[in-house]
Protein backbone atom coordinates (compact mmCIF):
# COMPACT_ATOMS: atom_id res chain seq x y z
CA UNK A 1 0.00 0.00 0.00
CA UNK A 2 2.83 2.33 0.97
CA UNK A 3 4.54 1.58 -2.35
CA UNK A 4 1.46 2.74 -4.26
CA UNK A 5 1.25 5.89 -2.13
CA UNK A 6 4.90 6.62 -2.89
CA UNK A 7 4.39 6.06 -6.63
CA UNK A 8 1.32 8.32 -6.66
CA UNK A 9 3.25 10.97 -4.73
CA UNK A 10 6.20 10.81 -7.14
CA UNK A 11 3.89 10.98 -10.16
CA UNK A 12 2.02 13.96 -8.67
CA UNK A 13 5.30 15.82 -8.03
CA UNK A 14 6.45 15.05 -11.60
CA UNK A 15 3.16 16.29 -13.10
CA UNK A 16 3.32 19.48 -11.03
CA UNK A 17 6.92 19.97 -12.20
CA UNK A 18 6.04 19.45 -15.86
CA UNK A 19 3.01 21.72 -15.51
CA UNK A 20 5.08 24.47 -13.90
CA UNK A 21 7.73 24.18 -16.61
CA UNK A 22 5.12 24.42 -19.36
CA UNK A 23 3.47 27.37 -17.61
CA UNK A 24 6.83 29.14 -17.30
CA UNK A 25 7.65 28.36 -20.93
CA UNK A 26 4.38 29.90 -22.06
CA UNK A 27 5.29 33.12 -20.19
CA UNK A 28 8.03 33.81 -22.73
CA UNK A 29 6.16 34.93 -25.77
CA UNK A 30 8.98 36.87 -27.44
CA UNK A 31 12.37 35.76 -28.78
CA UNK A 32 15.08 38.39 -29.09
CA UNK A 33 16.80 38.28 -32.47
CA UNK A 34 19.17 41.15 -31.81
CA UNK A 35 19.68 44.20 -29.61
CA UNK A 36 18.95 44.58 -25.94
CA UNK A 37 15.21 44.43 -25.34
CA UNK A 38 13.74 44.38 -21.87
CA UNK A 39 10.47 44.76 -20.05
CA UNK A 40 10.89 47.84 -17.87
CA UNK A 41 8.78 48.36 -14.78
CA UNK A 42 8.86 51.64 -12.92
CA UNK A 43 6.59 52.95 -10.17
CA UNK A 44 3.78 53.89 -12.49
CA UNK A 45 3.81 51.51 -15.43
CA UNK A 46 5.62 48.81 -17.36
CA UNK A 47 6.54 48.69 -21.01
CA UNK A 48 8.84 47.12 -23.60
CA UNK A 49 12.04 48.99 -24.43
CA UNK A 50 15.06 48.48 -26.66
CA UNK A 51 18.04 49.88 -24.82
CA UNK A 52 21.00 49.75 -27.23
CA UNK A 53 19.88 51.81 -30.25
CA UNK A 54 23.00 50.94 -32.26
CA UNK A 55 22.51 47.89 -34.47
CA UNK A 56 25.15 45.73 -36.15
CA UNK A 57 25.15 44.77 -39.81
CA UNK A 58 25.42 40.97 -39.59
CA UNK A 59 23.46 41.00 -42.87
CA UNK A 60 21.77 37.58 -42.63
CA UNK A 61 18.35 39.24 -42.53
CA UNK A 62 16.82 42.71 -42.27
CA UNK A 63 15.77 41.85 -38.72
CA UNK A 64 19.23 40.96 -37.38
CA UNK A 65 20.50 44.18 -38.98
CA UNK A 66 18.12 46.05 -36.67
CA UNK A 67 17.47 45.37 -33.00
CA UNK A 68 14.53 42.97 -33.23
CA UNK A 69 12.23 40.72 -31.23
CA UNK A 70 9.75 38.26 -32.70
CA UNK A 71 6.74 36.48 -31.23
CA UNK A 72 7.23 32.80 -30.44
CA UNK A 73 3.71 32.27 -31.82
CA UNK A 74 4.38 31.77 -35.51
CA UNK A 75 0.78 31.44 -36.68
CA UNK A 76 -0.82 34.78 -35.90
CA UNK A 77 -3.60 35.63 -38.36
CA UNK A 78 -5.16 38.98 -37.62
CA UNK A 79 -7.49 41.67 -38.83
CA UNK A 80 -6.26 44.38 -36.42
CA UNK A 81 -2.97 44.86 -34.60
CA UNK A 82 -2.52 47.78 -32.25
CA UNK A 83 0.07 49.03 -29.75
CA UNK A 84 1.39 52.28 -28.37
CA UNK A 85 4.76 53.48 -29.61
CA UNK A 86 7.16 56.17 -28.49
CA UNK A 87 10.39 56.70 -30.40
CA UNK A 88 13.19 58.54 -28.64
CA UNK A 89 16.87 59.45 -28.81
CA UNK A 90 17.33 59.45 -32.59
CA UNK A 91 20.88 59.20 -33.90
CA UNK A 92 21.18 59.93 -37.60
CA UNK A 93 18.53 58.06 -39.58
CA UNK A 94 16.18 56.43 -37.09
CA UNK A 95 14.25 53.37 -38.27
CA UNK A 96 11.45 51.46 -36.57
CA UNK A 97 9.39 48.48 -37.80
CA UNK A 98 6.29 46.71 -36.58
CA UNK A 99 6.48 43.55 -38.67
CA UNK A 100 3.89 40.84 -39.21
CA UNK A 101 3.18 37.71 -41.26
CA UNK A 102 6.84 36.76 -40.70
CA UNK A 103 7.51 33.23 -41.91
CA UNK A 104 11.25 33.76 -41.81
CA UNK A 105 13.57 36.53 -40.61
CA UNK A 106 13.80 37.56 -44.26
CA UNK A 107 10.14 37.11 -45.26
CA UNK A 108 7.65 39.48 -43.70
CA UNK A 109 5.57 42.60 -44.13
CA UNK A 110 6.10 45.66 -41.97
CA UNK A 111 5.01 49.17 -41.22
CA UNK A 112 8.18 51.23 -41.14
CA UNK A 113 8.80 54.61 -39.53
CA UNK A 114 11.87 56.58 -40.58
CA UNK A 115 13.06 59.87 -39.22
CA UNK A 116 15.89 62.34 -39.09
CA UNK A 117 17.36 64.04 -36.01
CA UNK A 118 14.33 66.27 -35.46
CA UNK A 119 11.20 64.23 -36.28
CA UNK A 120 9.68 61.10 -37.84
CA UNK A 121 9.26 61.98 -41.49
CA UNK A 122 7.96 58.86 -43.30
CA UNK A 123 5.66 55.90 -42.71
CA UNK A 124 5.84 53.06 -45.23
CA UNK A 125 4.44 49.60 -45.80
CA UNK A 126 7.32 47.37 -46.82
CA UNK A 127 7.80 43.76 -47.82
CA UNK A 128 10.96 41.76 -47.25
CA UNK A 129 11.65 38.58 -49.20
CA UNK A 130 14.50 36.19 -49.99
CA UNK A 131 16.44 37.41 -53.02
CA UNK A 132 17.87 34.08 -54.24
CA UNK A 133 16.26 30.95 -52.80
CA UNK A 134 19.05 28.74 -54.14
CA UNK A 135 21.63 30.31 -51.82
CA UNK A 136 22.29 28.83 -48.38
CA UNK A 137 20.84 30.46 -45.26
CA UNK A 138 24.22 31.88 -44.24
CA UNK A 139 24.52 33.92 -47.47
CA UNK A 140 24.79 37.56 -46.46
CA UNK A 141 22.58 40.23 -48.02
CA UNK A 142 20.29 37.62 -49.56
CA UNK A 143 17.08 39.57 -49.05
CA UNK A 144 15.22 42.28 -50.89
CA UNK A 145 13.05 44.99 -49.39
CA UNK A 146 10.26 46.54 -51.45
CA UNK A 147 8.41 49.67 -50.42
CA UNK A 148 4.74 49.03 -51.24
CA UNK A 149 3.35 52.37 -50.10
CA UNK A 150 4.74 55.43 -48.38
CA UNK A 151 3.47 58.66 -46.85
CA UNK A 152 5.20 61.76 -45.51
CA UNK A 153 4.36 62.53 -41.89
CA UNK A 154 5.55 64.87 -39.17
CA UNK A 155 5.53 62.99 -35.88
CA UNK A 156 7.47 64.01 -32.79
CA UNK A 157 10.04 61.98 -30.90
CA UNK A 158 9.29 61.36 -27.25
CA UNK A 159 5.54 61.40 -27.79
CA UNK A 160 3.39 58.27 -27.52
CA UNK A 161 1.29 57.36 -30.54
CA UNK A 162 -1.12 54.49 -31.06
CA UNK A 163 -0.21 52.50 -34.15
CA UNK A 164 -2.94 50.35 -35.68
CA UNK A 165 -2.60 48.02 -38.64
CA UNK A 166 -5.78 46.61 -40.14
CA UNK A 167 -6.06 43.85 -42.70
CA UNK A 168 -9.23 43.13 -44.62
CA UNK A 169 -8.65 40.36 -47.16
CA UNK A 170 -5.80 41.88 -49.18
CA UNK A 171 -6.31 45.48 -48.07
CA UNK A 172 -3.97 46.82 -45.46
CA UNK A 173 -4.38 50.18 -43.69
CA UNK A 174 -2.14 51.99 -41.23
CA UNK A 175 -3.60 54.32 -38.62
CA UNK A 176 -1.80 56.63 -36.21
CA UNK A 177 -3.94 57.74 -33.27
CA UNK A 178 -6.97 56.33 -35.14
CA UNK A 179 -6.35 58.48 -38.22
CA UNK A 180 -5.53 56.59 -41.43
CA UNK A 181 -2.17 57.62 -42.87
CA UNK A 182 -1.58 54.87 -45.40
CA UNK A 183 -3.30 52.03 -47.25
CA UNK A 184 -2.33 49.45 -49.83
CA UNK A 185 -3.75 46.42 -51.60
CA UNK A 186 -1.48 43.38 -51.39
CA UNK A 187 -1.02 40.85 -54.17
CA UNK A 188 -1.69 37.96 -51.82
CA UNK A 189 -3.96 37.09 -48.94
CA UNK A 190 -1.89 36.84 -45.76
CA UNK A 191 -1.73 33.35 -44.30
CA UNK A 192 -0.34 34.43 -40.93
CA UNK A 193 3.03 34.28 -39.22
CA UNK A 194 4.94 35.86 -36.37
CA UNK A 195 4.75 39.50 -35.39
CA UNK A 196 7.48 41.64 -33.86
CA UNK A 197 9.30 44.91 -33.50
CA UNK A 198 12.62 46.12 -34.86
CA UNK A 199 14.54 49.38 -34.58
CA UNK A 200 17.88 51.02 -35.12
CA UNK A 201 19.37 54.38 -34.24
CA UNK A 202 16.55 55.13 -31.81
CA UNK A 203 15.03 53.88 -28.56
CA UNK A 204 11.48 52.50 -28.99
CA UNK A 205 9.06 52.15 -26.10
CA UNK A 206 6.11 49.85 -26.82
CA UNK A 207 3.07 49.02 -24.72
CA UNK A 208 -0.40 47.48 -24.82
CA UNK A 209 0.09 45.22 -27.81
CA UNK A 210 -3.25 43.67 -28.82
CA UNK A 211 -3.91 41.59 -31.90
CA UNK A 212 -7.46 40.80 -32.97
CA UNK A 213 -9.01 38.43 -35.44
CA UNK A 214 -12.47 39.94 -35.80
CA UNK A 215 -13.49 40.71 -32.24
CA UNK A 216 -11.38 37.93 -30.73
CA UNK A 217 -8.01 38.78 -29.17
CA UNK A 218 -5.55 36.26 -30.61
CA UNK A 219 -2.39 37.71 -29.03
CA UNK A 220 -1.71 40.34 -26.39
CA UNK A 221 1.00 41.59 -24.10
CA UNK A 222 0.77 44.50 -21.69
CA UNK A 223 4.46 43.98 -20.84
CA UNK A 224 3.70 43.71 -17.13
CA UNK A 225 6.16 40.83 -16.74
CA UNK A 226 9.38 39.60 -18.34
CA UNK A 227 8.44 37.79 -21.53
CA UNK A 228 11.60 37.75 -23.70
CA UNK A 229 13.93 34.83 -24.35
CA UNK A 230 17.52 35.73 -25.24
CA UNK A 231 20.56 33.86 -26.45
CA UNK A 232 23.43 33.93 -23.98
CA UNK A 233 26.94 32.76 -24.79
CA UNK A 234 29.41 32.18 -21.99
CA UNK A 235 33.12 32.76 -22.35
CA UNK A 236 36.32 32.88 -20.34
CA UNK A 237 39.95 33.79 -20.77
CA UNK A 238 42.26 30.97 -21.74
CA UNK A 239 45.50 30.56 -19.78
CA UNK A 240 48.76 30.20 -21.78
CA UNK A 241 48.73 26.46 -20.98
CA UNK A 242 45.17 26.11 -22.28
CA UNK A 243 46.12 28.02 -25.47
CA UNK A 244 48.99 25.56 -26.06
CA UNK A 245 46.61 22.61 -25.51
CA UNK A 246 44.13 24.06 -28.00
CA UNK A 247 46.93 24.57 -30.55
CA UNK A 248 47.96 20.92 -30.16
CA UNK A 249 44.34 19.79 -30.60
CA UNK A 250 43.95 21.86 -33.78
CA UNK A 251 47.24 20.57 -35.23
CA UNK A 252 46.18 16.93 -34.75
CA UNK B 1 84.85 61.31 -40.00
CA UNK B 2 84.68 57.56 -39.24
CA UNK B 3 83.71 58.38 -35.66
CA UNK B 4 80.75 60.46 -36.88
CA UNK B 5 79.66 57.60 -39.14
CA UNK B 6 79.79 55.12 -36.26
CA UNK B 7 77.85 57.48 -33.95
CA UNK B 8 75.24 58.06 -36.70
CA UNK B 9 74.84 54.29 -37.26
CA UNK B 10 74.50 53.68 -33.51
CA UNK B 11 71.86 56.42 -33.16
CA UNK B 12 69.95 55.13 -36.20
CA UNK B 13 70.04 51.60 -34.80
CA UNK B 14 68.74 52.82 -31.44
CA UNK B 15 65.87 54.69 -33.13
CA UNK B 16 64.91 51.63 -35.20
CA UNK B 17 65.10 49.35 -32.16
CA UNK B 18 63.04 51.77 -30.05
CA UNK B 19 60.51 52.03 -32.87
CA UNK B 20 60.09 48.26 -33.12
CA UNK B 21 59.81 48.06 -29.35
CA UNK B 22 57.11 50.72 -29.25
CA UNK B 23 55.10 49.01 -32.00
CA UNK B 24 55.19 45.70 -30.20
CA UNK B 25 54.14 47.27 -26.90
CA UNK B 26 51.16 49.06 -28.46
CA UNK B 27 49.67 46.16 -30.37
CA UNK B 28 46.88 44.42 -28.54
CA UNK B 29 45.59 41.25 -30.12
CA UNK B 30 42.50 39.20 -29.48
CA UNK B 31 41.34 35.79 -30.70
CA UNK B 32 38.48 33.46 -29.86
CA UNK B 33 38.25 29.72 -29.42
CA UNK B 34 34.86 28.18 -30.12
CA UNK B 35 34.03 25.42 -27.65
CA UNK B 36 30.31 26.10 -27.66
CA UNK B 37 29.28 23.00 -29.56
CA UNK B 38 27.70 25.02 -32.38
CA UNK B 39 29.28 27.04 -35.18
CA UNK B 40 29.67 30.74 -34.41
CA UNK B 41 29.42 32.86 -37.55
CA UNK B 42 30.42 36.34 -36.47
CA UNK B 43 32.01 37.87 -33.38
CA UNK B 44 31.97 41.63 -32.88
CA UNK B 45 34.24 43.31 -30.36
CA UNK B 46 33.57 46.70 -28.75
CA UNK B 47 30.97 48.29 -31.02
CA UNK B 48 32.59 47.18 -34.29
CA UNK B 49 36.18 47.93 -33.23
CA UNK B 50 36.99 44.50 -34.65
CA UNK B 51 34.99 41.71 -36.28
CA UNK B 52 35.68 38.04 -36.91
CA UNK B 53 33.52 36.51 -39.58
CA UNK B 54 33.62 33.46 -41.81
CA UNK B 55 31.16 32.18 -44.39
CA UNK B 56 30.29 28.84 -42.82
CA UNK B 57 30.98 29.86 -39.25
CA UNK B 58 33.83 29.00 -36.91
CA UNK B 59 33.17 25.33 -36.22
CA UNK B 60 33.23 23.87 -32.74
CA UNK B 61 36.80 23.38 -31.44
CA UNK B 62 38.35 25.89 -33.84
CA UNK B 63 40.15 29.15 -33.14
CA UNK B 64 39.63 32.40 -34.96
CA UNK B 65 42.54 34.35 -36.38
CA UNK B 66 44.24 36.67 -33.90
CA UNK B 67 43.42 40.29 -34.79
CA UNK B 68 44.68 43.66 -33.69
CA UNK B 69 42.17 45.62 -31.61
CA UNK B 70 42.18 49.30 -30.75
CA UNK B 71 39.58 49.33 -27.99
CA UNK B 72 40.79 47.86 -24.69
CA UNK B 73 37.34 47.73 -23.14
CA UNK B 74 34.04 46.65 -24.62
CA UNK B 75 31.31 44.10 -24.92
CA UNK B 76 31.29 41.02 -27.13
CA UNK B 77 28.40 39.90 -29.29
CA UNK B 78 28.20 36.96 -31.65
CA UNK B 79 25.80 35.59 -34.24
CA UNK B 80 24.70 31.98 -34.41
CA UNK B 81 22.14 30.05 -36.43
CA UNK B 82 19.44 28.83 -34.09
CA UNK B 83 17.58 26.88 -36.76
CA UNK B 84 14.90 29.42 -37.54
CA UNK B 85 17.50 32.01 -38.50
CA UNK B 86 20.59 33.87 -37.36
CA UNK B 87 20.35 35.55 -33.99
CA UNK B 88 22.69 37.71 -32.02
CA UNK B 89 23.81 36.71 -28.55
CA UNK B 90 25.74 38.52 -25.86
CA UNK B 91 28.86 36.83 -24.57
CA UNK B 92 29.00 36.77 -20.77
CA UNK B 93 32.61 36.64 -19.60
CA UNK B 94 33.28 34.42 -16.59
CA UNK B 95 36.01 36.64 -15.11
CA UNK B 96 33.78 39.72 -15.00
CA UNK B 97 30.38 37.98 -14.75
CA UNK B 98 29.19 40.49 -17.33
CA UNK B 99 29.32 41.14 -21.05
CA UNK B 100 32.15 43.63 -20.49
CA UNK B 101 35.76 42.71 -20.99
CA UNK B 102 39.02 44.59 -20.35
CA UNK B 103 42.19 43.80 -22.24
CA UNK B 104 45.76 44.60 -21.20
CA UNK B 105 47.45 46.97 -23.63
CA UNK B 106 50.08 45.20 -25.69
CA UNK B 107 48.83 41.74 -24.78
CA UNK B 108 47.75 38.93 -27.06
CA UNK B 109 44.77 37.24 -25.47
CA UNK B 110 42.57 34.30 -26.36
CA UNK B 111 39.08 33.88 -24.96
CA UNK B 112 36.94 30.82 -25.33
CA UNK B 113 33.21 30.76 -25.95
CA UNK B 114 32.16 27.57 -24.25
CA UNK B 115 28.40 27.52 -24.16
CA UNK B 116 25.29 28.77 -25.90
CA UNK B 117 22.01 28.80 -24.06
CA UNK B 118 18.60 30.41 -24.24
CA UNK B 119 17.89 32.56 -21.21
CA UNK B 120 15.78 32.10 -19.20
Amino acid sequence: MKQYQTIVLVLTVCLIGIGTTLLQASDFIWQQISGNWSVVTDNKESYLKENRSKAFNFDYSPLINCNAIISTNSAIVFTRLTHTLTLDAPQGTATYLTFFNATDYRQFYAVQFTGNDSCITTISIIQSDIKDTTLPKQAKGNFIITTLASSDVHLAYGQPYTLTITINNTSIAVLVDNKQVLSHTLNEKLEGGSIGFASKNCIPIIDNCKVYHGSTIVFEDDFSKESIRKIILKGKKLTPQEIEEQKKKQNK
Amino acid sequence: MTQYRIITIIIASLIVTAGIGCTNDDTTELAWFNAAGNPINDIIWANDDQQWTTENGYADQTKTESKKVNALYGIVIASIDEGSGFREGTVIIKETSSSSLSLHEGSSEVYTIDSVSVDP
